[in-house]
């Protein structure tokens, strides 16, 4: 790895109003089981790096696989940056130097664990998914790298990060007939080995469920008032609001600024909405990929908008504070407005309370995964229990979740106080940079009138107690 | 190549043929990619990047190992890392194809690379005037860009050959905020190995736009809809998926059983074709070295293939089909190159008129997340349009659909004459019925 002096000397060398340069040297190591076969087991080395520079209100960015082409990036982005001037473009004046020297907090550094003893634990967990005549496949996947991150920026910060990233996901397929159904967990985090051993019996309640789900009946589509599990809140305030507080969707829309003004009223007072990438979650971060430390923002408190997530940019641009929200997939790409771990604060009533006042409609549980277009959003539960008289009855497979984030936020009828943040192997995707890692969560919520979509169309429409 | 690549792969084949296995490939590719963007409505920046990687496999005692880097500088830990995670990796019996020879196809017109900055500049410009000219409180973001790259594939049997590919690709994204509040993006994307007509693009969008400047309602029903070739890209993607050795080698592809019977409707007729030429799906070879070559997948309704890889094909007991696609990270997996639905005779003008009533769904949001192995698929509409007597009338917000593939695409579909480029598909407008719900 370059010397970060070094780094900063060149940056030095450079006139211009910022400019930043990240390069990082990855060990990774990933192994894939199916059913049938060893998909994939393969390990290797990644060298990535760029070089960023911002010239009255152009950007000139350069990525490169080579530590020996520093320099010459150095020149390139310069020299694109000088591209076209703007007149009246906001200067990006610097911020506070931050000199930060971390590593990963681990109990069992993946690289001191045998690639015997990795196969040997992947192989029990492949084996309970495999126990069952419904199941046609299984996927384990596991991946760790460790990565040393270096960024120096015109600010004079120098960050030095050498971070390990572990994680495993669990899933299997279950056929009955002409039905296939997947279910699968997954977990990851910045840790070591530790955080996917023992996890036996999670790969139980994988196959458990799969083979129920199998057989369980769709649910038909209609409009439900529902409950969504910690996983599920955490999903659905990624998708239908932190998305929309990310300030690179706002900052230059004059429309969109009206609309999210700062003040505006967007839940009931129940609802606090927070990001923060100081919590030792997938979204933690020292600092983001401009040099900037994280803090805890709250986007909506009490039901009000209280801030949004800003990059360097942005921030000067609506004249906000910055935030520490600039992240970037890897260090060949550039920092665009990011969350870390998102998550719905405790609120006021129980679990109990709300299946009382929910009383009939939909259980939503777990995540598949969630899109936004910053006005609608889908969210896709892992599967369903229809509730009646305030219980959990039968279960359900195949429901997709949408709505206006407006009207959905504003339908928040309660929430519980049990709030729980998850990670996993798969992660946020914005503008082409997936899987970022971040968490999400928060504890049980009741909305009301939330579309399903299912096979059949229904018409139906439930009413709480 | 640069003459300095061609030195780093001739070091991994000497070292590679000096490794005790049974056979070897190494996958290499360098790209440079420079594109310039503009956002919300002026010039933002530009983004070069100059990438090189490498990947190694090797088969030792039937088991294949895989290991990859940037950096040739690692290749002696790479070759260790290759050898160690043989021990560990699946038994693969198949032999890498020798040396042969492989049709010709153009992948390659250095002329996009002849532009100046100010061609890209007033380009763009020029889109953004012209869209907002028809929509003056329009926020466009509008990027072109160009890659210029470089594919060599070597294995133990004698196979050592590469390809030059270019690559221009644009996306433009027009964002209105309506007077009520509702917000109304349209995208448009192209990618061509030759020059691209962004031009087109932006006519597209005003299009959309216009059919956009209402928001309707209609209620719970099962309607005729119109998918447009964007949106149809995403339904044959839900349509392919099980078409692959792997799925049926793992038994979870929905067509096992029915290869040689009629699953969809008689007009339904789809190619993988590589062999187009300037097609951004488009190589003389595939991954692992198998020479590229045109196939029928389904014939007037029919399902008649799949494609497969050296390794399924292996285990299926079948040819591979030249459809192996990998990175220098990535092991190979299979993967279709450019996708061609064969075009009816109804012009889409004249499908509107023919549908009366119904929806045109041009974008979904969360298409892919449904259980799609069935065939099954459930979304929210992004952008969609109610007709009424062959009138647009408005767009449809805080709605879904959901249905299934195989009767979706019935003998009832209607294709019509105009195709168009989405990615590598090329495809026509498809008008079928489908269930329709809303809040």
């Amino acid at each position: 790895m370059l010397d970060p002096m070094d780094l900063q000397k060149k940056l030095k060398s450079i006139k211009t109003e910022y400019a930043e340069i990240r390069i990082s040297e990855s060990f990774s190591t990933t192994i894939h089981l199916s059913k049938r076969m060893i998909e994939t087991c393969k390990v290797g080395t990644s060298t990535q790096g760029s070089v960023r520079v911002y010239n009255k209100g152009c950007w000139g960015f350069f990525a490169f696989t080579s530590l020996d082409m520093v320099d010459y990036a150095m020149q390139q982005a310069l020299q694109l940056s000088n591209i076209q001037k703007k007149e009246n473009a906001p200067t990006l004046s610097s911020l506070q130097m931050n000199v930060i020297k971390e590593k990963t907090n681990v109990l069992i550094p993946p690289n001191t664990v045998s690639l015997e003893e990795k196969m040997n634990v992947l192989t029990q967990y492949n084996d309970i998914l495999k126990d069952s005549n419904l199941i046609e496949n299984t996927n384990v996947l596991y991946r760790d790298s460790l990565t040393q991150y270096v960024l120096c920026n015109t600010d004079g910060s120098i960050v030095e990060y050498d971070r390990s990233f572990c994680g495993l996901s669990l899933s299997a397929i279950a056929k009955d007939g002409m039905v296939i159904q997947p279910y699968g967990e997954s977990d990851a985090n910045y840790a070591g080995f530790e955080i996917v051993k023992d996890k036996h019996p999670v790969a139980e309640e994988v196959v458990r469920t799969a083979t129920e789900l199998v057989q369980a009946p769709q649910i038909k589509s209609g409009v439900y008032n529902v409950i969504a599990d910690p996983k599920l809140a955490g999903v659905f305030i990624h998708e239908a609001f932190g998305h929309l507080s990310e300030a690179d969707f706002v900052y230059e829309n004059p429309r969109m600024k009206e609309i999210m003004v700062i003040g505006k009223r967007f839940g009931p007072d129940i609802l606090n909405v927070v990001d923060d990438g100081t919590l030792p979650y997938a979204g933690y971060i020292p600092c983001d990929d401009e040099g900037i430390k994280p803090e805890k923002t709250y986007l909506i408190k009490n039901g009000i908008l209280h801030s949004r997530l800003h990059s360097r940019e942005t921030a000067v641009k609506m004249g906000e504070e910055v935030t520490g929200n600039a992240r970037a997939i890897t260090a060949s790409a550039s920092p665009i407005v990011r969350m870390t771990n998102t998550y719905i604060e405790n609120g006021n009533s129980t679990v109990e309370e709300l299946f009382e006042k929910l009383w009939n409609g939909v259980y939503v549980v777990g995540a598949l995964g969630g899109q936004t277009n910053l006005e609608m959003f889908t969210f896709t539960p892992a599967y369903a229990y229809e509730v009646k008289k305030g219980k959990k009855t039968k279960k359900l497979r195949e429901c997709m979740l949408t709505g206006n984030v407006f009207v959905t936020l504003a339908n928040i009828e309660a929430i519980a106080n049990d709030c729980t943040l998850f990670g996993g192997l798969g992660g946020c995707g914005k503008q082409g940079q997936a899987p970022l890692p971040v968490s999400s969560g928060g504890p049980h919520i009741l909305i009301n009138n939330v579309l399903i979509g299912g096979k059949g169309a229904g018409s139906r429409k439930t009413k709480s107690k | 190549m640069l003459e300095v690549e061609k030195l780093n792969l001739s070091r991994i084949q000497e070292t590679c043929a000096k490794q005790k296995t049974r056979w070897w490939d190494v996958f290499a590719e360098y790209a440079v990619h420079k594109t310039y963007s503009f956002k919300n409505n002026v010039f933002y920046g530009v983004r070069e990047s100059e990438i090189k990687g490498y990947g190694i496999r090797m088969n030792i005692d039937g088991k294949t190992g895989f290991s990859f880097c940037n950096d040739i500088a690692m290749l002696d830990s790479v070759m260790e890392y290759a050898r160690e995670t043989a021990r560990y990796g699946e038994i693969e019996e198949y032999d890498l194809p020798a040396k042969q020879p492989t049709p010709h196809v153009e992948c390659y017109d250095g002329n996009i690379f002849n532009k100046d900055t100010q061609y890209y500049l007033q380009t763009l410009q020029n889109v953004v005037d012209t869209i907002r000219s028809a929509y003056s409180d329009c926020m466009v973001d509008a990027g072109l860009g160009c890659v210029d790259g470089y594919i060599h594939l070597i294995n133990s049997r004698g196979f050592d050959s590469g390809y030059h590919y270019s690559r221009q690709g644009s996306t433009i994204s027009a964002l209105r905020i309506l007077p009520d509040g509702s917000r109304v993006q349209v995208y448009e994307s192209i990618t061509w190995n030759s020059d691209v007509n962004i031009h087109e693009l932006s006519e597209r969008i005003i299009q959309k736009l216009n059919f956009s400047k209402q928001t309707v309602k209609m209620p719970f029903g099962n309607y005729y809809v119109i998918f447009t070739p964007k949106a149809f890209g995403q339904i044959m993607g839900v349509v392919l998926q099980g078409l692959t050795g792997r799925s049926i080698e793992r038994g979870i592809s929905r067509y096992i059983g029915k290869f040689g019977e009629k699953v969809f409707g008689r007009q339904f007729t789809v190619y993988d074709n590589p062999l187009i030429d300037f097609a951004p799906g488009s190589y003389p070879f595939d991954d692992e070295g198998i020479p590229a070559k045109s196939k029928t997948i389904i014939e007037n309704g029919y399902v008649k293939t799949y494609i497969a890889h050296l390794q399924s094909a292996h285990l299926l007991h079948v040819q591979p089909t030249g459809n192996a696609s990998r990175g220098y990270a990535i092991l190979p997996q299979e993967s279709f190159s450019n996708i061609v639905v064969e075009p009816g005779t109804t012009s889409f003008k004249d499908m509107i008129a023919q549908m009366g009533t119904g929806i045109i769904i041009d974008q979904f949001i969360g298409f892919g997340q449904s259980n799609t192995l069935m065939g099954d698929f459930s979304a929210n509409l992004d952008l969609a349009w109610l007709v009424v007597q062959g009138e647009v009338k408005g767009r449809l917000t805080n709605s879904m659909v959901s249905g299934d593939v195989t009767t979706m695409l019935n003998d009832k579909i209607v294709l019509s004459s105009e195709r168009e480029w989405g990615g590598d598909a090329y495809l026509p407008y498809v008008l079928c019925r489908i269930n329709y719900s809303t809040t």
